[in-house]
Formats: C-alpha cells, sequence, structure tokens
C-alpha cells in the first residue's frame, strides 16, 4: 500500500507554495507593482488544489483499504481489525535520555474529514484572494503567508502526537500573527496581531504544561502520538490507576491546561480577546484562519484526544460551561456591532462555544459536525461581508450600508444562504448540526445548558437577521460618492462565493439523522471518538423525540428573526449616531480585556517598572559602593606603605600584644 | 582531528591580519572571511571526531610543590559543537564588521581572531589552569574591541565590562591553585578522581562556590549581571554577536565541564540555589528586557532570561537537560547573535540605538525584515526553529524534578519573550518609517550570505536536532575527556610537542 508513503506532500505542497510566492515577492521588492500577479495567484491557488485532491485519493484510499478487508473477512470468515489509518513515521524527532519523540503523519477518518474541508475551503478561499487583493501591492506576499497558514494547519490536524500537533498550533498562531498585521503601516493592524500572538502563548503554555502532565501520567516509555495515547486510555489494564486519586487529580489539571490551551485557540472564555480585533486583517484572512479553519483546531485538540477528556469529568463539566458561558455572552455582543466583521467575529466566538458546550456533554461528533457544518457558512458570510466591503471601497460600517440586495445580487444570494444555514432553517446545514447538538445538550447535559443554547440560538438568529437588514434589505444609507461605484465582485470572488453558498445549504446532509443512509459523517469519526464517547456518562437520559426538539429549534430560530424584524426593520435600528463603539457597547466585550489587564498586563509592567527604575539603580549603587570601599583600602594601605615609623611600631606592638593574650588562653588547647 | 591546528589557525589568522593593507578595506573584508572560512573548514569536523585528545604533557611543574601543570586539549561534543558555534559566528560577525569598523576593518579582524583563539582554547583545554588562562585571556580582546569601536560610553563598558569579569574569577584562581596544591596537578581528568580524597569537605564548599561565581558572572544570573547590557549595547555589534554567542556560554560550559564533575556531591547539595538563581534570571531578565527602549539592550536582556533558563535546567541533573542545554547554547548563540549583527546593521542606517528611531524596515529593507523576523522567532522558540526544542527539553527536566509549578514559573518565558521581541519586530519593521529614508537600503550581498547560515541550521536543527542531542550524552557530567595513555596517531606528535 503505497497510499501512507504521500501523506507528508500534503503539507510540503503548500510550504513549496509559500516559498515560491515568498521569494518571488522578496525578489520584486524593488519594483513597482511586485510579480505578477497571475503567476503568483496561480500557484498560491494550485498547491492547496493538488493538495486537496490528494486528500480525496486518500480519503477514498482509506475506504477502500477498509473494504478489502471487510470483503477478506465475509469471504474467508476471519475477523481482522479494518485498518483505521494510514500512518508515515519519518523521522526521530527528539531523542535524548528517555525521551523519543517521532515526526510523522497520521491520517484517519477524524484527519479526513477536518483535511477535506480545510484544503478544500481553504483552496476557494485563495481563488477568492485573487480578487480581492488584486490591488494590493503585496499581493505575492499576501499569497505566500496564506499558503504557509494552510501547511500548519494541514499539519496541527495531520500530526502523529501532540508534538508534531504543536508544531502546526504555533504555526497557524505565526501566520495568524502575520495576516493579521499584514497592512503593517497601521499601528492598530501591528498590535492587534500583537495580542493574538500574545493571547495564543498564554494558551500554549497550558498546552505545553498539560502534555507533561498526561506524560507523566503515562510514563515516559509510551510513545508520545495520538494512538498510543488513546490505546493506553482504551487498555482495561489501566482503569484501576485512573481511578486512583492521584491520577485522577493530575489528569483534571492536565486536561484543564490542555483545555486553556484549547480557549486560546479558539477564542473562548477567558481567552477570547484576541478574535475581535484579529478583524484588523484583509476579509479573506478572517474567513480562512478566524472562522473556518485555525478557531476549529480547539475543538479539533478535544476529539483527538477524546480518550483522555472523557476520564476528566470535571474538565467536561467545565468544558460545556465555558462553552455555553461564551456562546451566550458573544451572541449578545453580537447585537450591538457596527462593524460588519466584528458581527461575524463574535458570532464566530458563539458558534465556537456551541462547539465546545457539545463536547463538554461527550457528544464529540456532534461538535465536529457543527464544526464542519460552520466552515461552510461562516466562510460564506465572510467572503460576503469581504465582497460587500470590496463594493463599498472599503466600507465596513453597518451604518452605512442598506439597500444593496439588490445592488450586489449574488453576494446577496450567497450571504442569504449562509443566513439561512447560521440561523438554523429547516434543512440548512446549520438545521441539521445545530438541532443535533442542541438533543445532544438536552439528553447528556440537562435542562440548564439546553435552555442556555436555545436562548443562544434564538439570539444568533436575532443579530444575524440585524446584520442582514442593515446589509441588504433596509433603506439604503450609503453615501454618495460611494454609491455609483457599487459594483459586484469579479468572477475569481464570485466563485467561492455560489460553491460555498451551495455548501451552507446542502452540507448538513452529511448527518441527516432523520433521513435514512445519510450519515456519511459520523461513520468516519465512530473509530476516534467512538470508545470515549460510550464512556460518557450524560446527566439525563430520556428526552422528548428528536421531530419534536428539531420543532423547537426551528420555532426558535423563527422567533428569533421575527424579533428581529419588529425590532430592526422599522425605526430602532436607525443608528444616527456614527461615532465608533463606546461605553457599554464596547466595554460589553472588554471585560474579558479588562480582566487580562488587571490579573496579567498591568502586574507585569508594575514589576518590570520597579525592576528597572529601583531595583536596578540601587544594585549599580552597591556595586559603586563596594568599588569605593575597595578604592579606600586601596588608598589606606598605600598609606601604611610609606615609611611611618610610630605608627608601624604602636601596630607591631599591637599585634604581639594580641597574639600573647591568644596564647595564654589558649595554651592549655594547644599543648 | 589535529586539535592544535583548530586552536593555533585562529591565532596564526590574528597576526596575518596585522600584515593586511590599513587602507583597502574590501581586501581586507575578503582575507580575513577566507581566513574565517579556513578556519571553519578546520573546526567544524571536529563534531564528528567524538570525544578525543592530545597526549597529554607536562607543561610545567611548579617548584617546591611539584605540582604539575599539563599541556593537555580535550575534545568532546560539547566542545566540539561549541566551537563549530564559534566558527559559524565568526565569519558573520566579520561580514557585518565593515559598516562598523571602517578602516580599521584591520584591526577589528585581527581582534576578532584573537578572541576566536582565546575562545578555543578555553573549549579545549583539559587543565584547569590551562582553561584559567584562556579563560582570562579572552577577557582582552572583548575588551579592547569595545573600547576601540564601540559607542558613546564605550571606555566606561569597557572597564565595567574588565573589572566586573576580573573580580568574578579571582577567586577561581586561588581555587585553582589550592586545588593544584593539594591534588599535585591541574589535569581536569586527574584531579576528578583525586578531589575527593584530597581535601576536607569544607574546602571543597569554599572551593566549589570559588569556581562558580567565575561562571556565574560570565553567564551572567541576576544580581551578577550589571555588566551585560553595557558590554552589549556599547560595544561593536559583532562584538556584542560573539559575547552573548560564545563566551556566554563559555559560562555555562563550565559548569559542564569543570564545576559538575569536580564537585559532584556539593553539586546536588547546593543544587536548589543554582535553580533558584536561573529562574530569577529569567524572569527578572525577561522583565527588564521589556522596559529598556534601546534596541540592543533589549536584546542584551532577553540574552540573559534565556540563559537563565539553561542553568536552572542543569542542576536538574536530568540527562535531557544536559541536551538541551547544548541545544540552547547552539540555538540562542545562532539567533542571538543574528540579532545583534542585524541590530547592528539597522542601528548605522537610523544613527540611533532608541528603538522609537526605527521603524517600516519591512518595506524599506525586505531583505533585512526577512532575517530579523527569523532570527526573532527563532529566539522565542517557535516550533520548528531549535529553540523550540532547547526549551522544550528544559522545560520538561524542570517539570520532572520540581513539579508544575515551577515549570509554569520557568515557563513565563514562553508568553514574556515573544512580547518583548515582537515589541521589538513591531518597533524596527512596521509602523510608519521614524526618520525620512532617501533611499531604501538592505542587506549587501556578502551581508545576506554571511548570515544565511545561521538562519538556515536554525530550522535544520529544529526539525533534526539529535547529532546535538547526541552529542551531550547523557553521562557528560560524570565523565571527562582523557588524555590518552599510549597516543599512536594523535596529531600531537606532528605537531612536535
Amino acid at each position: 500500500m503505497g497510499m501512507e508513503n504521500l501523506l507528508w506532500l500534503i503539507p510540503a505542497l503548500p510550504v513549496l507554495g509559500f516559498l515560491i510566492n515568498g521569494s518571488l515577492s522578496l525578489a520584486s521588492a524593488r519594483t513597482h507593482n511586485g510579480p505578477s500577479r497571475g503567476l503568483s495567484g496561480f500557484l498560491a491557488v494550485l498547491f492547496p488544489l493538488i493538495a486537496f485532491l490528494l486528500v480525496l485519493k486518500l480519503h477514498f484510499g482509506l475506504h477502500d483499504a477498509q473494504e478489502v478487508v471487510r470483503a477478506q473477512n465475509q469471504n474467508l470468515g476471519l475477523h481482522l481489525a479494518l485498518p483505521q489509518s494510514f500512518t508515515q513515521p519519518l523521522w526521530s524527532w527528539i531523542a535524548t535520555g528517555d525521551i523519543n519523540l517521532s515526526f510523522g503523519f497520521a491520517f484517519d477518518g477524524l484527519t479526513s474529514v477536518m483535511l477535506l474541508f480545510i484544503t478544500g475551503i481553504g483552496t476557494l478561499i485563495h481563488l477568492y484572494s485573487i480578487g480581492y487583493m488584486a490591488h494590493d501591492r503585496g499581493f505575492a506576499r499576501f499569497m505566500a503567508y496564506m499558503n504557509l497558514f494552510l501547511a500548519n494547519m494541514i499539519v496541527l490536524v495531520l500530526g502523529n502526537g501532540p508534538i508534531v500537533t504543536f508544531l502546526g498550533w504555533e504555526g497557524v498562531g505565526l501566520c495568524s500573527y502575520l495576516l493579521i498585521g499584514f497592512w503593517h503601516h497601521e499601528t492598530a493592524n501591528n498590535d492587534a496581531a500583537r495580542k493574538a500572538f500574545l493571547v495564543n502563548r498564554v494558551g500554549d503554555l497550558g498546552f505545553l504544561m498539560g502534555l507533561f502532565l498526561l506524560w507523566q501520567i503515562l510514563g515516559p516509555s509510551t510513545p508520545l502520538t495520538y494512538q498510543a495515547i488513546a490505546e493506553w486510555f482504551r487498555d482495561p489494564a489501566h482503569s484501576a490507576a485512573l481511578a486512583s486519586g492521584v491520577v485522577a487529580a493530575l489528569l483534571t489539571t492536565s486536561t484543564l491546561l490542555l483545555f486553556l490551551g484549547c480557549t486560546g485557540k479558539s477564542a473562548q472564555i477567558p481567552l477570547l480577546t484576541w478574535l475581535p480585533d484579529a478583524m484588523a486583517g484583509p476579509t479573506p484572512v478572517s474567513a480562512l484562519i478566524h472562522a473556518a479553519t485555525m478557531v476549529t483546531s480547539g475543538v479539533f485538540l478535544l476529539a483527538r484526544m477524546s480518550d483522555v477528556f472523557v476520564h476528566a469529568p470535571l474538565t467536561m463539566q467545565v468544558i460545556a460551561w465555558i462553552g455555553a458561558a461564551t456562546a451566550a455572552w458573544a451572541a449578545v455582543t453580537g447585537f450591538v456591532q457596527t462593524d460588519i466583521k466584528k458581527v461575524l467575529a463574535y458570532s464566530t466566538i458563539s458558534q465556537l462555544g456551541f462547539m465546545f458546550l457539545a463536547v463538554g456533554v461527550g457528544a464529540f461528533d456532534s461538535g465536529l459536525f457543527h464544526v464542519f457544518t460552520h466552515a461552510f457558512f461562516k466562510a460564506v458570510l465572510f467572503l460576503g461581508a469581504g465582497s460587500v466591503i470590496h463594493a463599498l471601497g472599503g466600507e465596513q460600517d453597518l451604518r452605512k450600508m442598506g439597500g444593496l440586495a439588490k445592488k450586489l445580487p449574488i453576494t446577496f444570494a450567497a450571504m442569504f444562504a449562509g443566513w439561512y444555514a447560521i440561523t438554523g432553517l429547516p434543512f440548512g446545514a446549520g438545521f441539521w448540526s445545530k438541532d443535533l447538538l442542541l438533543e445532544k445538550v438536552l439528553l447528556q447535559g440537562g435542562t440548564a445548558l439546553y435552555a442556555i443554547a436555545l436562548g443562544t440560538a434564538i439570539l444568533t438568529a436575532i443579530y444575524m437577521t440585524r446584520m442582514m437588514i442593515l446589509t441588504f434589505w433596509s433603506p439604503s444609507r450609503v453615501e454618495h460618492a460611494v454609491e455609483h461605484h457599487v459594483h459586484e465582485a469579479p468572477l475569481t470572488m464570485q466563485v467561492p462565493l455560489w460553491i460555498l453558498g451551495i455548501g451552507s445549504l446542502v452540507a448538513g446532509f452529511a448527518w441527516a439523522g432523520m433521513i435514512p443512509g445519510c450519515s456519511w459523517f459520523p461513520a468516519q469519526l465512530a473509530s476516534i471518538v467512538g470508545p470515549a464517547q460510550a464512556l460518557f456518562v450524560p446527566v439525563e437520559h430520556e428526552g422528548p423525540s428528536a421531530i419534536l426538539l428539531a420543532g423547537v429549534g426551528v420555532t426558535a430560530s423563527l422567533l428569533g428573526i421575527a424579533l428581529s424584524f419588529g425590532l430592526f426593520r422599522r425605526g430602532a435600528f436607525r443608528e444616527k449616531s456614527q461615532a465608533p463603539l463606546s461605553g457599554f457597547a464596547k466595554g460589553w466585550t472588554l471585560a474579558f480585556d479588562t480582566i487580562h489587564a488587571v490579573v496579567g498586563i498591568w502586574p507585569v509592567r508594575i514589576s518590570s517598572w520597579i525592576l528597572e527604575k529601583i531595583c536596578q539603580p540601587l544594585l549599580s549603587g552597591l556595586v559603586r559602593l563596594f568599588a569605593y570601599i575597595v578604592s579606600l583600602v586601596g588608598l589606606a594601605t598605600q598609606w601604611f606603605q610609606r615609611p611611618r615609623l610610630r605608627v608601624n611600631l604602636s601596630m607591631s606592638a599591637l599585634g604581639l600584644v594580641l597574639i600573647l593574650i591568644f596564647l595564654i588562653f589558649h595554651a592549655r588547647t594547644l599543648l | 582531528m589535529n586539535l592544535h591546528l583548530v586552536l593555533f589557525a585562529p591565532f596564526l589568522a590574528s597576526a596575518l591580519c596585522l600584515f593586511l593593507s590599513s587602507t583597502d578595506s574590501k581586501s581586507v573584508l575578503r582575507t580575513a572571511l577566507v581566513f574565517a572560512c579556513a578556519i571553519a573548514g578546520l573546526s567544524i569536523p571536529l563534531v564528528g571526531s567524538g570525544t578525543i585528545a592530545t597526549v597529554s604533557h607536562t607543561w610545567f611543574s611548579v617548584p617546591v610543590v611539584g605540582t604539575e601543570i599539563k599541556w593537555l586539549l580535550t575534545s568532546d561534543g560539547l566542545s566540539a559543537w561549541l566551537i563549530a558555534l564559534l566558527a559559524v559566528l565568526v565569519p558573520a560577525a566579520l561580514g557585518l564588521a565593515p559598516r562598523i569598523a571602517g578602516e580599521r576593518l584591520r584591526e577589528f579582524a585581527a581582534l576578532v581572531f584573537l578572541m576566536q583563539g582565546f575562545m578555543t582554547g578555553a573549549l579545549l583545554s583539559g587543565d584547569l589552569l590551562l582553561f584559567y588562562g584562556f579563560f582570562e585571556a579572552m577577557l582582552i580582546p572583548a575588551a579592547v574591541l569595545i573600547a576601540l569601536f564601540g559607542g558613546r560610553d564605550r571606555r566606561k563598558a569597557s572597564l565595567f565590562f574588565l573589572i566586573f569579569s576580573l573580580v568574578g574569577s579571582a577567586p577561581m584562581f586561588f581555587a585553582i591553585w589550592w586545588i593544584g596544591l593539594s591534588c599535585q596537578t591541574t589535569e581536569l581528568s586527574v584531579v576528578v578522581e583525586r578531589i575527593t580524597t584530597q581535601t576536607d569537605p569544607t574546602v571543597r564548599a569554599v572551593l566549589f562556590w570559588a569556581i562558580a561565581l567565575a561562571f556565574l558572572v560570565k553567564l551572567p544570573v541576576v544580581p551578577l549581571h550589571l555588566w551585560q547590557a553595557d558590554a552589549y549595547s556599547e560595544g561593536p555589534a559583532p562584538s556584542s554577536a560573539l559575547l552573548t554567542g560564545v563566551m556566554a556560554k563559555i559560562g555555562l560550559f563550565g559548569f559542564m565541564r569543570i564545576l559538575i564533575p569536580l564537585f559532584r556531591i556539593e553539586s546536588a547539595q547546593y543544587a536548589g540555589v543554582f535553580v533558584a538563581l536561573g529562574l530569577v534570571t529569567v524572569l527578572v531578565g525577561a522583565l527588564l528586557a521589556l522596559q529598556q527602549t534601546s534596541l540592543r539592550r533589549v536584546l542584551a536582556f532577553s540574552s540573559l532570561s534565556h540563559l537563565g533558563l539553561g542553568l536552572a535546567a542543569l542542576f536538574t541533573f536530568r540527562p535531557e537537560a544536559t541536551s538541551g542545554v547544548l541545544l540552547l547554547m547552539v540555538a540562542h548563540g545562532l539567533s542571538a547573535a543574528a540579532l545583534f549583527l542585524l541590530a547592528g546593521v539597522a542601528e548605522t542606517w537610523s544613527k540611533s540605538s532608541h528603538i522609537d528611531d526605527f521603524g517600516a524596515l519591512a518595506s524599506r529593507s525586505p531583505l533585512f525584515a526577512v532575517f530579523f523576523t527569523v532570527a526573532a522567532l527563532a529566539s522565542v522558540g517557535l516550533p520548528g526553529t531549535a529553540g523550540f526544542v532547547a526549551e522544550f527539553l528544559l522545560l520538561v527536566s524542570i517539570f520532572k524534578v520540581y513539579g508544575l509549578w515551577i515549570a509554569i514559573l520557568a515557563g513565563l518565558t514562553v508568553i514574556l519573550s515573544a512580547a518583548y521581541t515582537l515589541r521589538l519586530v513591531q518597533k524596527l519593521l512596521y509602523g510608519s518609517p521614524a526618520l525620512p529614508s532617501p533611499q531604501p537600503v538592505d542587506l549587501t550581498a556578502t551581508e545576506s550570505l554571511a548570515l544565511l547560515p545561521i538562519l538556515v541550521a536554525l530550522v535544520v536543527f529544529g526539525f533534526y536536532p539529535n547529532p546535538i542531542l547526541k552529542a551531550a550524552r547523557a553521562d557528560l557530567l560524570t565523565s571527562l575527556p582523557v588524555a590518552p595513555v599510549t597516543a599512536t596517531q594523535d596529531a600531537a606528535h606532528v605537531v612536535g610537542r
């Protein structure tokens, strides 16, 4: 089977794209226009596209390999285990003492699902960027960064163990930093980029420390690969150890720290502050990194290590409640935003909260399914918003939009599809994933969590509809100077909008629980998260039927939409003030900025100030004092060197007396 | 491998430099680079030669007491990698020197080679007194470089540096003298065997601290760090690069090669003190770096912080810490040297060292920006660079011995280093230009070529650090390279000693 030897190519292709476009950008730094847009755009799309095709090939290859074994089992009456993954160990990465970490890749059902949309949607967003960034001088540099991001994201999900994942984990953080601050002449952009990196690093420290603790539980002889970790936790021989108090406490601490890492990358409480600021980057970046792929890596990691987390019930509860709180908090915030991208940013945080909620109640597959559908509809919403911004010449303020449905019909249609999906109207992608999720929350998490989630679903419908009303349906408030320039985007931007728009309508059928046969998605994940889900002990076992719950969900959406029309269609939305957000509307989210400042930033600043302004001068004063004393002693000795008969004699006499006294009193001991 | 050749080549180069033209600095640069590359070609193969030593000769014996001082050069993975590091950094330092040294490049190159020679000597010494000689001698060219080519406060910085270092290592001289008297020799591998029987515990504790002090100042650790920021920021950038790149590492090397093998009981006994000193250095260094307004002072405190982590981890005595510390020395040596060299270039452009006097270099000098970014990322330990693997191993070892909370304390460097380094990146590369520049400037081809190996090595060792990790074997702290009893093929004969 040669399939597994292809794994390294998936990340290597975008790396190649990065290197080529990076070199082109650097080589043409002195020219006026930079390298040819056609060439670097073509290359930037080509490599992700080949990677996508490769993923498809591997996806079917894995399926075929399983079929072959299944057929063998049937024909010969054997019970061979089905191959669940392709693995490609590449080289020994860190080997010293009893540590031996290998660098390698593993491709299984979870990886396959993640990679399909990462490379697939990634390719589309690259295509979109060609149009969106066409007039930017940094075109090739942008494409290079995007390719590098894709490569790191691939490494993140394809890594055979948490350390290789960590390589991608920090790598996507770096690319996020580079892309948020892409327009680096603006200090605000650079500050946002730096903030994203630093907040993520706090989470990354949690990731590392959680990993160390996990390693301590596993023992140094266990190789740190996902397969070995899963096997260790599934091994019945270890269940007694896991039940013991010490190990349980270690495991709880370890999983909480790992989860801290996830809250950083996925912008959850308490590390959510960086994502709204990250909207400073170009819109395709927001779509690719801050909506569809990178921010979901926290959910991915939890699912990847589901066997570990399910043994830490306290952590699971924390995850569920943090997810619910973040979802509700961010949804309320989405209400008062005036920047179209900020609305979508908070919406992303809120939807990620849903995913964590699902994971926390032990429904890993359902959480991942929401990751999958969300990637489609949030990408199309962001790209649509980008198209609107593009059409309005860079305007992002919802108060200066309106009436664009007729002027931008394609953008409108695509965003309508995204809106339809996210609000959870029947048979859209969000309908399937969100309803499944709500059902699992009720059955496994209890009514309190369900109530929060349902309330958040209503809020989601309200603020998303508000955004649509303000952008497309309300009377135009577009400035006159801009109004007659409004134009539909070029073809390279339209094609991704079309495809993703259709995707947001149909992606949900990958797991349409009510329709028989529509269960491709859970089948992919069964072998990875299945054992953990079987172990999870739900809070309640009985609940209303799925149909009834779906009805409740749809009613919630309709209620939210109706409320939104009632609130914003007529007078209430007429936000006359054009001033930037302040006070409540701004501070609402920044509560966490304040907390970070109080807990982290100010203590660091104050102690660093004290060290520099007080301790350093004190220390150098001490050194000076010491030097002064030494020089004084030097002077004194100098003084002695000169012949001074009386002093010398008297000193000698004094010494003699001292020696005599010593001899007299210690004569006995000396003898 | 001929150790004597490796040792004497830099001295020869230094002497030859004095015969070069005093006016044609281009030809001086070219010749000096050829010398430096030749030395690199001689010394880098050492990393593949394993543990070797020359024949031990009695250099002189002290009259009356009969203590034998040996002339003995030894090399194992530890010293070989540091010599290789030095051999890579010297060409880079020379390649970027013309901007700073200008007309006096000849003297500059001679001094750099002299410093390289003494540092190589310190790394190769198999005898305590021999080591001491090189250890002190390497200060002289360094101090002269600072005093001749430095910035406004160069005299003061140079004097401060010299006095701090000399005072710090004076007790070591007496300790070595005492050891020589007690053990009848100063040959390192013999002293290791004799010291426990020839001295009593109280004396050993005093000797231990006397020697430790010298290395603590060299590293340096808080609160013995006052000389460092001045020396690094006032000295010419290439010499700062070599100071932090290799000379500071000789402090760590001293712990590994001399202090711990000689005083195993005391090292274990006082390990907590060193871990505490290391951790304090990590945090204080990082916090101070956040406050600095001068470009190279930020880098100086960054170095302080990173090497503190090495010290803390070293005294956990874990095998992965030994490997990790060597990797840290190489990784930090490369990245910090690159940053210092680039900082020196940026300073010549803006004629200032205040961080607010830069800006927008990313659009004005793209090549510079790429180099600086890569070096900065390596310095913050981004996975995929050697710094990550080193930091990872050091944190693991601290975690294994001292538990989660101390490891988190040490791990704060992950966040803080990103904070001060990215602040620097932003001030230098992004925003709007602080000073209007008439035309775009960038690194020259020579400069880029001189720096490129450093950056490539950082990435290569980020993915494949095993050669370095293996070189620092677990038993490195207990077994020393020993002179062969009957040397047959060794080069010592060839040289004729």
